[in-house]
Formats: structure tokens, C-alpha cells, sequence
């Protein structure tokens, strides 16, 4: 079985792997699709990214998005207290679209990866690698942050008719995670399989010497 | 002339990518690597996704008919569909954000189950028909799709910030769920649908059968 093979997704066709340079991408000859790329980047930076994911969305849900005020009376709301406030006002339904698309998944998106990456940083795999990976390919196309984004400026600039309305903390959160979350789906889930098949679970001889992907 | 993993016994996991090889009357094969199951073709494709598009298609009537959201501020009390949201919009004269909204909102969608039903239909009927643009508006659906949910998030903000006891609340319509539904049984349908099997139409016709 020849490994250096690799099949395109979208129309089966076959194709060699060969050496890219640095950020190039590889497209499928008969149909374009995009087949592989070297734009990794190296383990240290994708640890350090998923971490900032997590520190930006522990800010995004602490703090409040915006505030809005209208005749001395004030209100303000965090994406959870939106989305808890839905459900109770009789719409459960879109409120488990909107907390699962922007809460629940994001956080798992974040936190599997640091299951994943943080042990595969430091030479071996963890336990439970097979299930995470399945899950973080899953995971992928339910994450909408971005979405929120450009739904929160509609919000704003909907009320701003209305009363006056600040944008808070939580919202340049989410958008610094957003970002975030983007570059780390651009990540091949590919190339960490690859690389978690070439290490053992605990490894500690690696780990010892140093071993970098 | 590109030859096909299928045709050289070998299917790629579409889990983790690994090429392997199967047989073709292989059943039950899963992957070495990752133990997901091994098809030449997702099983089912066609069916699962005209199944998911239809549905798609069902809701997006009442998504787009029904209210997304009832305003109630002091004596004035309006409702809004998808529709009559970016009109207000435009008449408050955000034309930037109306136009966004209308896209994501209106156009996305229905270009999204347009798109798919085309797909479909000419892959099913094995035509050969402009493969590379096909394949290209097959990668525009799945990277837009997500994008419809914008109205539903606005919604969903609106109904928590505007609780104001004096001035007004903001309460969420069923428009607004069926909406989330046909963008969320959109997203499956092209999930569903197995590009491959458009350009297996390729291969059968230049084998010459």
C-alpha cells in the first residue's frame, strides 16, 4: 500500500503527494479541490493559538456584549444570559441553535484541541485520540462565531435608533475568537492524524529527547 | 487521462483521510486508522440528500411567511417576517446592512436549495455536464451555507437587550425557528451529497459505457 497516495475528496481522483514549499496549497488536477497544504505552522504556535481561543472565550462569555439604554432604564446581556433568556421566553428551540453554535461547540472545538495538541506537542498521543479527532472533523461546520459577529453589528445598529447602545467587553472578545477559531479551522485535521499515528500513547523516551513535529 | 481511487480498489476514509484498500462487494469495512466505515461512495447520497433538501424546501415557506420577531414599544406593536426586517432596515437607512441581511437571510437559502437540487438532479441523471463549474458551485454552497443563520442570531440578541418594562420588548416568532431548520437541513443536505459521485459520470463515459 502506497502511503505517499492521496485521493481527492470531492472527485476520487488520485493524485502523489509531493514536497510544497512553505504556505503553498495542493489542488486536485481534474476538479481544483484543495488536497493538502504546508501551512501547519508548527505545533508550538497551534497550542498557543487554541490557548488564546480559550482565554478569549472565557472574556467573550464573562463579560457583557453590549448595553443598551433608554430612559434611565439599562440593560445589558452576555451570550449566555441571551440564550437563556430565549429559551425562557418560550423559543427553547432557537435558543439551543444559538447556544449550541455559539457556546457549547466552540468551547468543545477548543477544548478537544488542547486535548489533542497539547500531548501531541510533547511527542506522544493521548488516550482517548480517536474519538477527539472524530469529534473536532464533526464539531467543524457547527461553529458560527462569525456569523454572531456580523449578527450582533445588525442587532447594534438596529437599536441604535432606538437608545443608546454600547458595545462591551464580550463583544471584542468574540471577535478577537473569531478570528481565532477561523485560523485554527483552516487547520487540516489530515496532517494531526498523521502526526498522532507516528507517536505512541506516553511515550516518555520521545518526550525525552526533545521530539518536535 | 486521472485515474480513480475506485477504479484502483482503493477508498480514501473520510474521516482521517487514509487511503486503503477495498473490495468491491466489501460490506462491512472500516478504517485502520480511525475505525470509521470505508464506502467507495457515501451510501445513500442521492436519497439523504434529497430527502434533507426537500424538507429544507418545505420550511423555507413558512420560515420566510411567518414573523421572525414582535415588537412592542409603548403603543406601537409591529411584527416582522425576514422580508419586512430588511425593508425596515433600509427605510431607517442602514442600505448596507440591508442588503447583508438580504443575502444572507433570503438569498443565501434559496440559492443554497437551488444550487443542491441542481446538483442532484444532474448527477443523478449521469450527465457530464459542466463538471468543473459544478464542482466549484458544490465548494460555494458548502463554504456560504452557515452564513444564514445571521437573522436568527440578530433575533435571538434583540429578544434578550430590548426588555425594557417602560419602552418596549422584543419576543421571538416561529418564523424565526423554521428559519433555523432550513438553514440547518440545507447545511445536511450538501453534507449528505457525495461530490464524487458527479464525476463518476466522467469516468463511465470516457470508459466508453
Amino acid at each position: 500500500m502506497d502511503h505517499t497516495l492521496i485521493v481527492c475528496e470531492e472527485c476520487d481522483a488520485v493524485h502523489r503527494r509531493a514536497a510544497l514549499p512553505r504556505n503553498a496549497r495542493a489542488h486536485c488536477e481534474r476538479c481544483g479541490a484543495e488536497l493538502y497544504s504546508n501551512r501547519r505552522g508548527s505545533l508550538d504556535a497551534l497550542l498557543a493559538l487554541t490557548l488564546t481561543g480559550l482565554i478569549l472565550f472565557i472574556m467573550a462569555n464573562a463579560y457583557p456584549l453590549v448595553s443598551i439604554e433608554l430612559g434611565g432604564e439599562r440593560s445589558d446581556t452576555t451570550l449566555v444570559g441571551a440564550v437563556l433568556h430565549t429559551s425562557s421566553s418560550g423559543m427553547l428551540p432557537l435558543a439551543v441553535m444559538a447556544g449550541a453554535s455559539l457556546f457549547l461547540l466552540p468551547f468543545l472545538q477548543i477544548v478537544i484541541g488542547l486535548y489533542v495538541l497539547t500531548p501531541l506537542r510533547f511527542g506522544y498521543r493521548p488516550a482517548y485520540f480517536i474519538p477527539a479527532m472524530h469529534a473536532l472533523r464533526l464539531l467543524r461546520p457547527w461553529c458560527m462565531v462569525e456569523v454572531f459577529l456580523l449578527g450582533a453589528l445588525v442587532a447594534i445598529v438596529k437599536l441604535a435608533g432606538m437608545a443608546k447602545i454600547e458595545p462591551n467587553v464580550g463583544l471584542w472578545a468574540f471577535g478577537a475568537l473569531s478570528l481565532v477559531l477561523t485560523a485554527l479551522s483552516a487547520l487540516d485535521l489530515h496532517e494531526i492524524w498523521d502526526l498522532g499515528t507516528d507517536m505512541d500513547t506516553n511515550d516518555t523516551s520521545r518526550a525525552a529527547a526533545g521530539t518536535r513535529a | 487521462m486521472t485515474v480513480t481511487a475506485r477504479e484502483l480498489g482503493l477508498a480514501p476514509c473520510h474521516a482521517c483521510g487514509r487511503v486503503s484498500k477495498l473490495d468491491a462487494d466489501a460490506h462491512d469495512a472500516h478504517c485502520q486508522r480511525c475505525g470509521a466505515p470505508l464506502h467507495f461512495r457515501k451510501p445513500d447520497s442521492l436519497a439523504r440528500s434529497w430527502a434533507l433538501l426537500a424538507a429544507a424546501a418545505a420550511l423555507y415557506f413558512p420560515a420566510n411567511l411567518l414573523p421572525i420577531m414582535y415588537t412592542s414599544q409603548l403603543f406601537k406593536n409591529r411584527e416582522d417576517t425576514i422580508m419586512s426586517g430588511v425593508i425596515a432596515l433600509w427605510q431607517a437607512g442602514s442600505w448596507d446592512l440591508s442588503l447583508i441581511v438580504f443575502i444572507a437571510s433570503m438569498v443565501v437559502p434559496a440559492l443554497k436549495i437551488i444550487v443542491l437540487a441542481v446538483l442532484l438532479f444532474t448527477t443523478q441523471r449521469g450527465s457530464d455536464w459542466r463538471l468543473p463549474e459544478r464542482a466549484r458551485l458544490y465548494r460555494m454552497i458548502e463554504n456560504i451555507g452557515h452564513w444564514s443563520m445571521l437573522d436568527i442570531f440578530v433575533v435571538v440578541l434583540l429578544v434578550s437587550l430590548v426588555q425594557l418594562k417602560f419602552y418596549g420588548e422584543v419576543q421571538a416568532g416561529a418564523g424565526a425557528v423554521a428559519f433555523g431548520l432550513v438553514v440547518i437541513l440545507t447545511m445536511l443536505a450538501s453534507m449528505s451529497f457525495d461530490p464524487r459521485l458527479m464525476w463518476d459520470s466522467q469516468t463511465r463515459h470516457n470508459s466508453g459505457s
